[in-house]
C-alpha cells in the first residue's frame, strides 16, 4: 500500500479579487521510501497543494483524500495534524533564512522540535540527538555550533540545519518545498547528495517540489508535472524526460536551456499562464498548446495511464507536435531600421566598446574591516560581442557590471567605453555617456517604477537624453513596444498589470530607447518561469542579430549563458579565473572553479528505450467543482 | 457552467484578468465594505454642511454669532435659557445662540484641522524626502531639528508665544502646524531610505535622471500611502489641538467662536452646572468630530495595508462557516 494517497483534492483560495482555484482535481500516489517530484511553473499550485495536504492552510477550501497510512488528513483535526507535522512528516521550505527563527541558537530550536513531539525526552538527550542529526546532515564541529545563531551559518549551512530539523525524529516523509532554490549551483548539489544520501540512510520518502524539472532528472524516481493548477502527466521520471506525453511536458523541456544541450535556440511555450479566477471548461494548457483543437477548449480532457505507469491528462493520443521557435521580434523589425533612427555606432569599429584593466573595488564601512569586492578585473569587448560573466552569489559580478554603468565608482584602475575613460567623467558628461550603455535589471518587478505608467517608463530615457515629448515620443515608445513584441495598445497600464516576462520586456525596451551600443543584462531570466525564460533570451538573440548590439550577460546560471553568448568569463571572489569561448568552456574547462561549477549544473538525464506503450485504462478526467462543492 | 458549453472564443475569453485599481480606486472600493468608516465618512459630510450652514443658520434664525438676547436668551435671573423653540439647543451665559456658535466653531475646527494638517503634511514631506534622499549631513541636520521639535514642551512653548506675539487665529494655526509635523518627517525619511535602494530608482540613474526628477517622479509617487494616511490621522489631532489652545485662551480670539472657547465658557464659573446644554452639545460635537476622523483614519490605513486583504478574508470566513456546516452536516 502506498504511503500516501491524495484522490482528486480541488483547494480554493478565497480572496480579495475572487477566488482562486488553486488547485484543480489532482491524484496520484507515494510509496514509501520513493523521491516524488512535483513539478511546475509559479502558480501551477505545486506549493498550494502540499501546505493544503498539511493543514497549512487554515484559510483555504479544501475537498478531496489524502490518505497518509491509512489516515485522512483533509478531515483530521488540527491537533492530531500538528501532531504529524515534524514527527512523521517534515518539512524544508525554500528560504533557509527566514525559516529559521533569528533569536534562538540552532541547538535550543532542534531541541524544541524534539520536546513538542516527545515531551519525555531529557534535555541532554534531546540535545545529543541534534548534534548527532547535525553531524549527520555534514555541518563540522556539531556539538559545537548547536549554540550558534542562523546568522552564523552560510546559506547553504543554514539548508543542512533545516534538513536535520525536518529528519530529526525520522519522520516517514519529508516534503521540500524548492529546497535548493535560493542557494548557488554548487551548494544546490551538495544539498541534492545531501537528500539523497538521507533517503537511503533512514529510507525516508521525500516529495520533492520544484520548479525545474532537470533538477528532478537525477534526483526522483517519479514525478508530477502541473500546471495552473490542473495535473497534466504523472509518471517515473525517465519517461517524462525522454517520451514526454503531454504537450506541456514536452514544452517544459524543450524550453529549459538545461535539457537543450546545443547552442541553438530554446523553444519557448507561446503566450501566458493563465489567471487562477477562471475555471476553463477545457484543458488548461490549450490556449497555450500548438496541438489545441476545439474539443481542448471545450471540455476536459480524459486521464489515460499507460503500461510503464505514465497517467496523462490529454485529449491528444499521438506524440506531442515539436514546434518551431517563431522569431520574437517580427518583420516589423525587418524593415524598422530606419524608423527607430537607426545608426552604425560611429567610431567603433577600430576600438572596443568596454575595456576594463585591473579594476579594483573596496567598499570600506566605519566600524568594519573593508570588503573587496573586485580585485583587479580586467575585459574587453568587441563591437557585435556577447559575453557571459558567470559566478556564484557575492563574487562581484553584479558590482562590476554596475561599475562599467558608472552606477558606483571604483577604487582604482580604468574603464573605457568606446576609447573615452569614464573614471574622470563630470556629472553631465555622464549624462551624455549613458546613451552608450543601458542595463537590464534583474528583478522586473523592482527595476519597475509600481506608480509610472508604462509609456512612461519607456519614454523616460529619450525624455531625458533627446528632449523628446508629446506625438513624437508616444510614436517612439509605441515603436519600442511593438519592437520587444507588448502590444503598444497598452502604452497606458501600470507595471503590475503586465506578467514577469511582459515586465523584462519592458525594462528591454526602455535600456534599447536610446540604442546604445552596449546593453548590461544583469541577470534578466533569473526572476522568470521557465518558458517564459526562453522567450526573453530568444528576443535578445534576435535583437542583437538585427541591430548589432554589444551585450554584456551577467548570470549564475551556465545553462542559461550557453545559449546566448559567445564567450564566458567565469567570475570566483572577485577575480576573472577563466575566458574562453562558450563550448571550450563546456568541452574543456581549466580552472577548477570552472569545472566544478559545470559539474553542479549539469544534471545527468536517466536514458531510456523507445517504449511501446499500451494505454491501459482511460477514464474521464477530473470533473469541474463549483466553487460551493469544494471545501465540504 | 457545466450545462451549456462555451464556444471556443469564449472559453479563451474565460481566464479573468486581475485588474490593478489605482490607489483612490482601491481606497474606495474597500473603504465601501467598512461600515464604521463609511459612518465616519457620512457625519463628517454632515459636520461639513453644519458649517458651510453657518450664515444661513444665521439668517433663519435671526440670530447673529455674538449678538447677545439678554431678553429672550437669559431668564430674568440672568442664567442662560435651555433648548427651546427659538433656542434649538440653548443659550449661552451671554444670551447667544448656541446653534449658531457650534456652526461657525464647525468651521473654525475644521478649517484649522484640515489647513494645519496640509501644511503639517507638506513639510513633513518635505523634510522627510531631503533628510532620507540625501542622507549625510542633510540628514543630521533635519533629523537632529526634528528630534528637536518634538521635545519641545508644547503647552510652554505657546504660553510664551502668546504671551509675546498676543493670540489670533494665524499664531494658532503656526503652533499646530509646528508641533504636527514632526512625525509625518520621521515615517517618511524611514520609508525614502527604502524606496531609494530600490532597483527602479537606479534604472533612473542610469537612464541619467537628474536628482530632482528621481525625488518628484520616483520616489513622491510611492509616498502616497503613508501621505495619506498620516495626513487623516493628523486632522483630528489638529482640531484637538486647536480646541486645547483655545480652551486656555491662546487660541482663536473672542467674538470669534471655537469649540474649545465654548467649552471653556462652559466650564467658567461651573455654568454647566445651572446649563449643562452649553457642556454636552459642543462637547459631544467635538468629541464626535474627532472620532468620526480618527475612525475615517483607521479604515483608511486598513484599506491601504497590503495585508488587509487577508483580514477580510478572514472574516469572509466566519461569515460563510455556519451556512456550509448546515449544508453538508
Amino acid at each position: 500500500m502506498a504511503l500516501l494517497e491524495v484522490s482528486d483534492i480541488y483547494v480554493n483560495l478565497p480572496t480579495e479579487d475572487g477566488v482562486v482555484h488553486a488547485v484543480q482535481g489532482a491524484s496520484f500516489d507515494v510509496e514509501r521510501g520513493e523521491v516524488f517530484g512535483i513539478v511546475g511553473e509559479s502558480g501551477s499550485g505545486k506549493s498550494v497543494l502540499t501546505q493544503a495536504m498539511t493543514g497549512l492552510l487554515p484559510s483555504a477550501q479544501i475537498s478531496g483524500k489524502v490518505i497518509f497510512d491509512g489516515q485522512d488528513l483533509i478531515t483530521a483535526e488540527p491537533a492530531t495534524l500538528r501532531a504529524l507535522r515534524g514527527k512523521r512528516i517534515g518539512m524544508v521550505f525554500q528560504d533557509p533564512l527566514s525559516s529559521l527563527h533569528p533569536y534562538f541558537t540552532i541547538g535550543s530550536q532542534i531541541v524544541e522540535v524534539i520536546k513538542t513531539h516527545e515531551p519525555k525526552t531529557p534535555k541532554k538527550e534531546a540535545r545529543e540527538r541534534a548534534a548527532q542529526m547535525l553531524d549527520m546532515v555534514g555541518i563540522p564541529n556539531a556539538s559545537k555550533r548547536l549554540r550558534d545563531y542562523p546568522h552564523q551559518f552560510s546559506g547553504g549551512m543554514r539548508q543542512r540545519v533545516m534538513i536535520a530539523m525536518a529528519l530529526v525524529l525520522s519522520p516517514d516523509f519529508i516534503i521540500a518545498d524548492e529546497p535548493t532554490t535560493a542557494l548557488d549551483v554548487t551548494i544546490q548539489k551538495q544539498i541534492l547528495d545531501l537528500l539523497a544520501d538521507m533517503r537511503e540512510r533512514l529510507g525516508t520518502t521525500v516529495i520533492m517540489i520544484s520548479h525545474d524539472l532537470s533538477l528532478l532528472a537525477s534526483f526522483a524516481d517519479r514525478a508530477m508535472v502541473m500546471y495552473a493548477g490542473h495535473q497534466m502527466e504523472t509518471g517515473p521520471i525517465a519517461s517524462l524526460f525522454n517520451h514526454p506525453a503531454h504537450p506541456y511536458t514536452s514544452g517544459l523541456l524543450r524550453s529549459s536551456p538545461v535539457t537543450e544541450e546545443t547552442q541553438d535556440r530554446l523553444t519557448p511555450i507561446d503566450g501566458r499562464a493563465p489567471s487562477l479566477l477562471g475555471v476553463p471548461a477545457g484543458c488548461a494548457f490549450a490556449p497555450r498548446c500548438a496541438d489545441a483543437d476545439e474539443r481542448c477548449f471545450t471540455s476536459r480532457p480524459t486521464q489515460r495511464i499507460f503500461d510503464d505507469g505514465v497517467k496523462v491528462n490529454c485529449w491528444l493520443h499521438a506524440d506531442p507536435t515539436l514546434v518551431d521557435p517563431k522569431s520574437e521580434v517580427d518583420d516589423f523589425v525587418t524593415n524598422a531600421h530606419d524608423r527607430i533612427n537607426f545608426h552604425t555606432f560611429p567610431g567603433a569599429k577600430d576600438q572596443p566598446v568596454v575595456e576594463v584593466k585591473d579594476v579594483h573595488l573596496t567598499f570600506r564601512a566605519k566600524t568594519r574591516h573593508p570588503v573587496h569586492v573586485l580585485k583587479g578585473v580586467s575585459l574587453s569587448l568587441e563591437q557585435g560581442d556577447t559575453l557571459g560573466l558567470v559566478g556564484e552569489s557575492g563574487c562581484g559580478k553584479t558590482t562590476l557590471a554596475r561599475a562599467i554603468a558608472g552606477l558606483i565608482p571604483t577604487t582604482s584602475g580604468s574603464i573605457k567605453l568606446i576609447g573615452q575613460e569614464v573614471g574622470g567623467l563630470k556629472t553631465d558628461e555622464w549624462r551624455r555617456m549613458r546613451r552608450n550603455v543601458q542595463m537590464v535589471f534583474q528583478d522586473p518587478y523592482g527595476s519597475l517604477n509600481p506608480r509610472r505608467r508604462v509609456g512612461a517608463i519607456i519614454g523616460e530615457p529619450l525624455r531625458i537624453q533627446k528632449g523628446m515629448s508629446g506625438e513624437d515620443l508616444k510614436h517612439a515608445v509605441r515603436e519600442l513596444m511593438e519592437l520587444v513584441g507588448l502590444d503598444p495598445e497598452h502604452y497606458n497600464r501600470f507595471p503590475a498589470e503586465f506578467s514577469g516576462g511582459q515586465r523584462q520586456r519592458i525594462g528591454i525596451a526602455r535600456a534599447l530607447a536610446l540604442d546604445p551600443q552596449l546593453l548590461i543584462f544583469d541577470e534578466p531570466v533569473s526572476a522568470l518561469d521557465v518558458s517564459i525564460q526562453a522567450q526573453i533570451l530568444n528576443l535578445m538573440k534576435d535583437l542583437q542579430e538585427a541591430f548589432g548590439y554589444t551585450y554584456l550577460f551577467i548570470s549564475h546560471d551556465l545553462a542559461v549563458v550557453r545559449h546566448v553568448c559567445d564567450r564566458i568569463a567565469v567570475m570566483d571572489a572577485g577575480e576573472i579565473v577563466e575566458t574562453a569561448a562558450t563550448e571550450e568552456i563546456f568541452a574543456n574547462p581549466q580552472h577548477p572553479f570552472t569545472k566544478k561549477l559545470l559539474a553542479a549544473s549539469v544534471h545527468p538525464i536517466p536514458e531510456l528505450e523507445e517504449p511501446n506503450r499500451e494505454v491501459v485504462v482511460e477514464t474521464p478526467g477530473p470533473a469541474i467543482l463549483e466553487d460551493a462543492e469544494v471545501g465540504a | 457552467m457545466s450545462e451549456a458549453a462555451p464556444t471556443v472564443a469564449e472559453a479563451i475569453q474565460a481566464p479573468a484578468q486581475v485588474v490593478q485599481r489605482s490607489s483612490w480606486q482601491h481606497l474606495w472600493y474597500r473603504l465601501r465594505r467598512d461600515k464604521a468608516s463609511l459612518t465616519a465618512l457620512v457625519f463628517i459630510a454632515l459636520v461639513i454642511a453644519f458649517a458651510v450652514c453657518a450664515p444661513l443658520l444665521e439668517t433663519v434664525t435671526g440670530h447673529l454669532y455674538d449678538a447677545q438676547f439678554r431678553d429672550t436668551g437669559l431668564t430674568p435671573q440672568g442664567l442662560p435659557v435651555g433648548p427651546n423653540s427659538e433656542f434649538l439647543l440653548g443659550a449661552d451665559y451671554l444670551g447667544r445662540d448656541m446653534l449658531v456658535r457650534l456652526a461657525y466653531g464647525a468651521q473654525v475646527s475644521l478649517l484649522v484641522g484640515v489647513l494645519a494638517a496640509l501644511i503639517a503634511a507638506c513639510i513633513g514631506v518635505t523634510v522627510g524626502l531631503l533628510a532620507g534622499y540625501f542622507g549625510g549631513w542633510v540628514d543630521a541636520v533635519l533629523s537632529r531639528f526634528t528630534d528637536f521639535v518634538m521635545a519641545i514642551p508644547f503647552l510652554l512653548f505657546a504660553l510664551a508665544l502668546v504671551s509675546v506675539y498676543g493670540a489670533s487665529f494665524q499664531m494658532c494655526l503656526f503652533m499646530v502646524v509646528f508641533f504636527s509635523w514632526a512625525v509625518l518627517g520621521r515615517v517618511i525619511r524611514a520609508q525614502v531610505r527604502a524606496l531609494k535602494e530600490r532597483e527602479f530608482v537606479e534604472a533612473s540613474r542610469s537612464l541619467g535622471a537628474s536628482t530632482p526628477s528621481i525625488v518628484v517622479k520616483d520616489v513622491l509617487p510611492n509616498l502616497t500611502e503613508p501621505i495619506i494616511v498620516y495626513t487623516t490621522q493628523l486632522i483630528p489631532s489638529a482640531i484637538v489641538f486647536e480646541a486645547s489652545l483655545s480652551f486656555l485662551g491662546l487660541g482663536i480670539v473672542p467674538p470669534m467662536p471655537s469649540w474649545g472657547q465654548m467649552l471653556s465658557d462652559a466650564s467658567q464659573n461651573s455654568m454647566y452646572m445651572v446649563a449643562p446644554w452649553m457642556l454636552v452639545s459642543t462637547g459631544l460635537m467635538l468629541l464626535l468630530t474627532t472620532l468620526a476622523f480618527n475612525i475615517l483614519g483607521d479604515g483608511v490605513r486598513d484599506a491601504l495595508d497590503p495585508k488587509a486583504g487577508r483580514r477580510l478574508l478572514a472574516g469572509l470566513r466566519r461569515k460563510q462557516k455556519p451556512g456550509k456546516e448546515a449544508a453538508h452536516g
